[in-house]
């Protein structure tokens, strides 16, 4: 049979089992794959050849696996001593700086309304605490539900796991340009969002209209790259029998950003991404 | 501790002290949860550089108090996973540097783990005879190769391997098209 395109390289297949392919060479390849048996054959030994390959690797050192609990332990112990340490000396520091005014008797003065001005001060930070770094919620960060329901294929976890899922495949164009008049976005410039998938591929989401929404790229604490960060986890978890699939999809797609402060024990982003860059 | 990172006091200047004893609980939070993400992978990864398991621990050890560092000086914290590999991959080769002995790793032995009991002892065995297969073939990749397919395995993007190892993406690109085509043809038979 003749192809319309030439045989991809190796290299490429490897990429594009990777998905480290850009779209527009992904698109080219699925086009070439749709009639070259042959190439479709090659990807799959390269992925069966490769995963069995990093399964060794893994194993292999294995091996040298030690007490990772005793590890944290020790971590732990080592944090807390250095947060201490660190904890003192800013307050002799702090009472260093008032302490040179020259005269002594103002100083000592001060450093007693100092100890009690930071016993107050750390109250309040204290008193403070977790909902002082509550990160908020930005408009838009979240999809509307009536809009963006959430959508997933009929895939089990067992195939999910071993990589059968539904592939991150194009968006058609009708089906891109239907959410974006759903959401009245259709005059915004490309680069002012991402069409995301709400329930991630990974976790079984389809590519149909009510499970893809334009998340603006404007949210700078929960962003995409947050949503990245969950859409690692979950499958993880998933995969070692942590959470049930069925549970996954329904809370990601129900409230992304309340599965995210779930999972991971947080209430805002562990990767403060946002607050380094947008790009 | 080893003695591996000459930045290890803090200056204290550099720190945004509106509120220290916020700031160092949270780098702590940060720095156990991203241990708990991580430091296996970590660990086999700095293994690979024929180190022994304590001083394996050690080094691992010593990138997380790196981290905490780092994190306290608000220094960036855009791709900690690519930062984590990075900084593991400096001090394990500075370790081995400076325990000056040829080192022996797993990956130049010619041995295997023994087979897993399972309940399907036929699976298993196959999949022993694979590993067999294969193992020698990544044994005998060139150092940089064999770390880009460590890496992998690790499930890094191409950009944080091509980071740590100092290498272009394409680099990376290539490297891994080269292994992986050897190990397709062995695994074939």
């Amino acid at each position: 049979m003749k192809h319309a395109t030439p045989h991809p390289s190796e290299e490429t297949l490897v990429r594009a089992v990777d998905g480290e392919l850009p779209p527009r060479g992904r698109a080219a390849l699925e086009a070439h794959l749709a009639t070259c048996e042959a190439c479709e054959a090659r990807m799959a030994s390269i992925r069966s050849s490769a995963g069995a390959a990093s399964a060794a690797c893994l194993r292999n050192a294995e091996r040298t696996a030690p007490a990772l609990d005793e590890m944290r332990t020790r971590l732990r112990t080592s944090l807390a001593d250095r947060s201490a340490a660190l904890d003192r000396s800013w307050r002799f520091q702090a009472a260093r700086r008032i302490a040179r005014i020259p005269i002594a008797a103002v100083a000592a003065a001060a450093l007693l309304l100092l100890a009690s001005a930071t016993a107050l001060v750390r109250y309040e930070i204290e008193k403070r605490g977790p909902a002082a770094r509550r990160a908020p919620i930005e408009a838009g960060a979240l999809p509307i539900p009536a809009l963006t329901p959430g959508a997933t294929a009929s895939v089990t976890a067992a195939d999910l796991c071993a990589g059968r899922g539904p592939s991150k495949e194009d968006i058609a164009p009708a089906v891109r340009q239907a959410v974006l008049r759903d959401y009245g976005m259709e005059g915004l410039p490309d680069a002012d969002y991402e069409l995301d998938y709400l329930i991630t591929p990974e976790l079984g989401g389809s590519s149909d209209r009510r499970n893809l929404w334009p998340e603006r790229y404007g949210a700078r604490v929960w962003n995409a790259r947050v949503k990245d960060e969950l859409e690692g986890l979950l499958p993880t978890l998933v995969c070692r029998g942590a959470v049930d699939l069925a549970d996954a999809q329904r809370e990601i797609a129900a409230n992304w950003i309340a599965a995210y402060q779930k999972y991971f024990h947080t209430d805002r982003p562990v990767i403060a991404e946002a607050r380094a860059v947008r790009d | 501790m080893l003695p591996l990172n000459p930045e290890s006091t803090l200056d204290l200047s550099l720190l945004s002290v509106e509120s220290p004893a916020a700031a160092t609980r949270a780098a702590d939070q940060d720095v156990l949860l991203l241990f708990d993400r991580h430091a296996a992978s970590l660990l086999r990864y700095v293994g690979s550089f024929g180190l022994r398991a304590d001083e394996a621990e050690d080094v691992v050890q010593e990138v997380f108090l790196a981290l905490f560092r780092h994190l306290l000086l608000d220094r960036s914290r855009r791709n900690l996973t690519g930062w984590l590999f990075q900084v593991s991959h400096n001090l394990a080769l500075k370790q081995r540097k400076r325990i000056q002995r040829r080192v022996t790793t797993s990956w130049d032995e010619g041995v295997d783990q023994p087979v897993d009991p399972a309940p399907n002892p036929e699976a298993q065995l196959s999949q022993h005879e694979r590993r067999q297969r294969l193992m020698p073939v990544i044994r005998a990749l060139p150092p940089r190769d064999r770390r880009c397919l460590l890496l992998r395995a690790e499930g890094l993007r191409y950009r944080d391997i091509a980071d740590t190892l100092g290498m272009s993406l394409g680099g990376v690109a290539k490297s891994l098209a080269r292994s992986i085509a050897r190990l397709v043809h062995v695994d074939r038979g």
